[in-house]
C-alpha cells in the first residue's frame, strides 16, 4: 500500500469539497480519479501533495501520516492541470534546473528529451511553446523528480493523439517499475483500459470504486457498459 | 544544487532586464524622486544636527500613513511574502523550500527596517535617543503587520479575527502619547503575531499557489510589455474574485434596491482606483500643509502649491462623480435595451444622486480634516458641490448639445468652488 486516504473531509469557506473520502493506491497500479468538473478531484490531489490539509481524516504515504514526512523524503511527483514554469527560462534550462534538484534520479536528460520529442523546443521559453509541448515539458520535469507516486491532474489536456500514446506508455512503464500512479480526469474514454482501478467522485463523495468489472457487478449494471455509461448511471443514482 | 539557485537568479535577472527595457523612463523618474527625497533628508539632518528636535507639520501623518499601510496589507489579501509559483511547485518537496521562505522572511524584515529608519528619522529628526527608540518601535510595528497579513492570508475565520485584533491593538499602541504605552501596544501585538506564526499549523498553499501563479503571469506580461494580456488577466481575476458582501445581504426593498446596488458597485470598484484617489488626497495635503516640497520649482512655491492642491482634490471629486455617472449610464442603457426596472428614469437618477451626495459628504469631511478647513466654508462647498453634482447627473441623462456645453461650464464651476476648501 502506498497511499491511503482515510475518511478525509474538507471544506472551502462556502463549499463542502470532500465528504468522508476514503480510497487507496497500491504500488504497481494506475488508479483513475474520475468525476465531473467540481467533483473534488483537484482538491483530492492537492491534499496528496500537501497544498491542502484535511479538516478531518488522515492521509498516509507508505503507512506514515504525510504531515510527518520531511519535505526531502516526500516521494510524490505532481503534474498540475495548468503547466507552471519560470517564464524567462528555456525548456532546456528548466530540465537542467530540476535535474540539479534531484541528481540521484537515474533518468537522464537525453533519454527524457528523446522520449517526449522535446529536441526542437529546447531553446524556447514557455510562452513560445504550444499547449501540448508545455504539457510534455511538465511531464518530463515530473519524471526527473524522485518519486514512488505520480499524481497527475487532467494530464491529457492539450496533448495530440501521438503524445497521448507516449504519455500512456510512460504511465504503464511506471506500473512496470512498481511505482504508483493516480491520475484525475473527466475524459473517461481516455483512461478506460489504462487504469487498473477507478475512484468515482461526485460532489465531494465517492460513489463507487474498484475495477470496472467490480463496479459493474457491485451496482448491478449492464456488463457491456462503457466506463462513461457506468459513471453516468451511478451519478444519476446518486442524485 | 547551486545550478538550481543560479537558474532562479537567471530568471529574476531576465525579468528585471525586460522591465528595465520597457519601463526605463518610469524607473528613472522613481530614481530621481528617491535622490531628491534623499538629498532633502540629508539636508534636513545637516541643518537640524542630532540635538535639536524639529517639529514639522507632517509628523502626525507619518504614523497614520504606517497604520494605513499595515491595514492595506491585512485587508489586501494578497501574499505579503512572495516567491515564484514555479519555485513553490518545484522546490516545495525539497529541503530548499523552507530555506527560501526563511530568506524571504528576513528580506521582508530588512525592507521594513529600512522603511522604519526613514520614518523614525522624519519623526525624531534623527535626534537620539528618540531616533533609535522610534526605529525599534516602527520596525516592530511594520514587521508585525507583515506577519499578521501573512497569517490572515493563510488562516481561516478565527485566526483572521485574531490578526485583526492584533492589528487594532498595535495601531492603537502606536498612537499613544506615552512611550511605555506605545511599546506595550506594539510589542504586545508583535509577540502575539510571532506566537501565532509559530503555532501556524499549515500554510494555505493551494491559495498561495493560485495567487503566485497569477502574479507571475502578470509579471511576465509586464516584462514583455504585453498590455493586452495584462489587462485580460486583471479583468479575469477581478471577475472571479470572491465577493463577501452580496446585494441580498442588505435589507432590500423596491424603493432602496437601486440605491443599494450603486453602493455595492462602488464598494467593488477596483482597489487600485481607491489607492490612486487616496494617494492624490494625501499628496495634495502634504503639498498644502507642509514644507516637504520646499525648494522644488512650482510645487515648493506656496502661491502655486495651493491651486495645485485644490486641483488635485477636485480631481478626486471629479473621479468619484465619473464612477457614479458611468454606473448610472450603464443602468439607463440596460433599461433602454430592455431590462425591466419597475421605476422611472428620474427615480434611477435620484438613487445615484442620493448615493453620490452621501459619498461626497464622507469625502468632504475627510478632506476638511486633512486640510484643516474652515467649517462654514466647507459646508458651503458641500452644498454648492452637491447641487452642481445633481444638476450634472441630470445633464448626463438629457445629453443634447446644449447640455454638453453646460457640462463644460459645470466642470469649471466645480474647480472654482474647490477653493472654498482652502479659504
Amino acid at each position: 500500500m502506498i497511499l491511503q486516504f482515510e475518511n478525509v473531509s474538507f471544506s472551502y469557506p462556502t463549499t463542502l469539497a470532500l465528504n468522508n473520502v476514503s480510497f487507496e493506491v497500491r504500488l504497481g497500479e494506475i488508479v483513475g480519479l474520475i468525476g465531473a468538473n467540481g467533483a473534488g478531484k483537484t482538491t483530492t490531489l492537492l491534499h496528496i501533495i500537501r497544498y491542502l490539509h484535511p479538516d478531518s481524516g488522515r492521509i498516509r504515504l507508505n503507512g506514515i501520516d504525510i504531515t510527518k514526512i520531511k519535505n526531502e523524503n516526500f516521494a510524490v511527483t505532481y503534474i498540475p492541470d495548468t503547466p507552471v514554469f519560470y517564464e524567462e527560462l528555456t525548456a532546456l534550462e528548466h530540465l537542467h534546473f530540476v535535474k540539479a534538484l534531484y541528481p540521484d534520479n537515474k533518468v537522464t536528460l537525453e533519454s527524457i528529451i528523446d522520449r517526449l520529442e522535446l529536441n526542437d523546443h529546447l531553446d524556447k521559453v514557455p510562452s513560445a511553446l504550444s499547449r501540448g509541448t508545455k504539457q510534455k515539458l511538465m511531464v518530463a520535469l515530473a519524471l526527473l523528480r524522485h518519486y514512488v507516486l505520480l499524481v497527475a491532474d487532467e494530464p491529457f489536456t492539450g496533448l495530440d493523439p501521438g503524445q497521448i500514446v507516449v504519455f500512456k506508455q510512460i504511465l504503464t512503464d511506471c506500473r512496470r517499475e512498481q511505482k504508483a500512479v493516480l491520475l484525475s480526469t473527466h475524459l473517461l474514454d481516455m483512461v478506460e483500459g489504462l487504469c487498473d482501478r477507478y475512484v468515482m467522485l461526485h460532489r465531494g463523495r465517492i460513489i463507487a470504486q474498484g475495477t470496472k468489472q467490480d463496479i459493474i457487478r457491485q451496482y448491478d449494471l449492464n456488463s457491456d457498459s462503457t466506463l462513461e455509461q457506468v459513471y453516468l448511471t451511478l451519478v444519476r443514482r446518486a442524485k | 544544487m547551486i545550478a538550481a539557485y543560479k537558474a532562479i537568479a537567471k530568471h529574476k535577472l531576465r525579468t528585471a532586464k525586460g522591465l528595465l527595457k520597457h519601463y526605463w523612463p518610469s524607473y528613472l523618474g522613481i530614481l530621481l524622486g528617491v535622490v531628491f527625497l534623499g538629498s532633502r533628508l540629508i539636508a534636513a539632518i545637516g541643518q537640524i544636527g542630532l540635538a535639536r528636535p524639529p517639529t514639522p507639520a507632517y509628523i502626525p501623518y507619518l504614523p497614520a500613513l504606517l497604520i494605513v499601510m499595515n491595514g492595506y496589507r491585512l485587508w489586501g489579501q494578497t501574499p505579503v511574502i512572495r516567491i515564484n509559483a514555479a519555485t513553490l511547485h518545484y522546490l516545495y518537496h525539497t529541503g530548499h523550500f523552507q530555506r527560501i521562505l526563511l530568506l524571504k522572511y528576513l528580506w521582508s524584515l530588512v525592507k521594513n527596517l529600512l522603511a522604519a529608519l526613514v520614518s523614525a528619522g522624519l519623526i525624531s529628526g534623527f535626534r537620539q535617543p528618540e531616533f533609535v527608540t522610534y526605529t525599534v518601535l516602527l520596525t516592530l510595528y511594520l514587521y508585525a503587520g507583515v506577519i499578521s497579513a501573512w497569517l490572515s492570508y493563510h488562516g481561516k475565520g478565527r485566526q483572521r479575527r485574531i490578526t485583526l485584533v492584533v492589528y487594532l491593538v498595535m495601531s492603537a499602541g502606536l498612537l499613544m502619547p506615552n512611550a511605555v504605552l506605545r511599546f506595550a501596544g506594539v510589542g504586545g501585538g508583535t509577540l502575539a503575531a510571532l506566537y501565532m506564526l509559530y503555532r501556524l499549523p499549515h500554510l494555505n498553499l493551494a491559495r498561495y499557489y493560485q495567487d503566485l501563479f497569477r502574479l507571475d503571469q502578470n509579471m511576465a506580461y509586464v516584462s514583455r510589455y504585453d498590455l493586452a494580456q495584462m489587462l485580460q488577466t486583471t479583468a479575469e481575476y477581478a471577475a472571479n474574485r470572491r465577493r463577501r458582501l452580496l446585494l441580498h445581504h442588505l435589507p432590500l426593498n423596491r424603493s432602496n434596491a437601486l440605491f443599494l446596488k450603486s453602493c455595492i458597485t462602488t464598494v467593488r470598484t477596483d482597489p487600485r482606483i481607491w489607492t490612486i484617489l487616496i494617494s492624490l488626497l494625501l499628496f495634495s495635503t502634504l503639498l498644502y500643509r507642509t514644507s516637504l516640497f520646499a525648494g522644488i520649482p512650482v510645487l515648493g512655491d506656496p502661491a502655486s502649491a495651493t491651486p495645485i492642491s485644490v486641483l488635485l482634490i477636485m480631481t478626486v471629486y471629479a473621479n468619484m462623480g465619473e464612477l457614479l455617472q458611468r454606473q448610472m449610464q450603464t443602468m439607463l442603457n440596460k433599461q433602454r435595451l430592455g431590462l425591466f426596472l419597475p421605476m422611472e428614469q428620474r427615480q434611477i437618477v435620484f438613487a445615484y444622486i442620493a448615493w453620490g451626495s452621501l459619498l461626497n459628504l464622507g469625502l468632504t469631511i475627510s478632506v476638511g480634516c486633512l486640510m484643516a478647513s474652515n467649517a462654514i466654508y466647507l459646508m458651503a462647498f458641500y452644498i454648492l458641490y452637491s447641487a452642481i453634482y445633481a444638476f450634472n447627473m441630470h445633464c448626463v441623462v438629457g445629453a443634447n448639445r446644449a447640455m454638453r456645453s453646460l457640462q463644460k461650464v459645470i466642470r469649471i464651476l466645480q474647480v472654482l468652488i474647490g477653493f472654498l476648501i482652502v479659504a
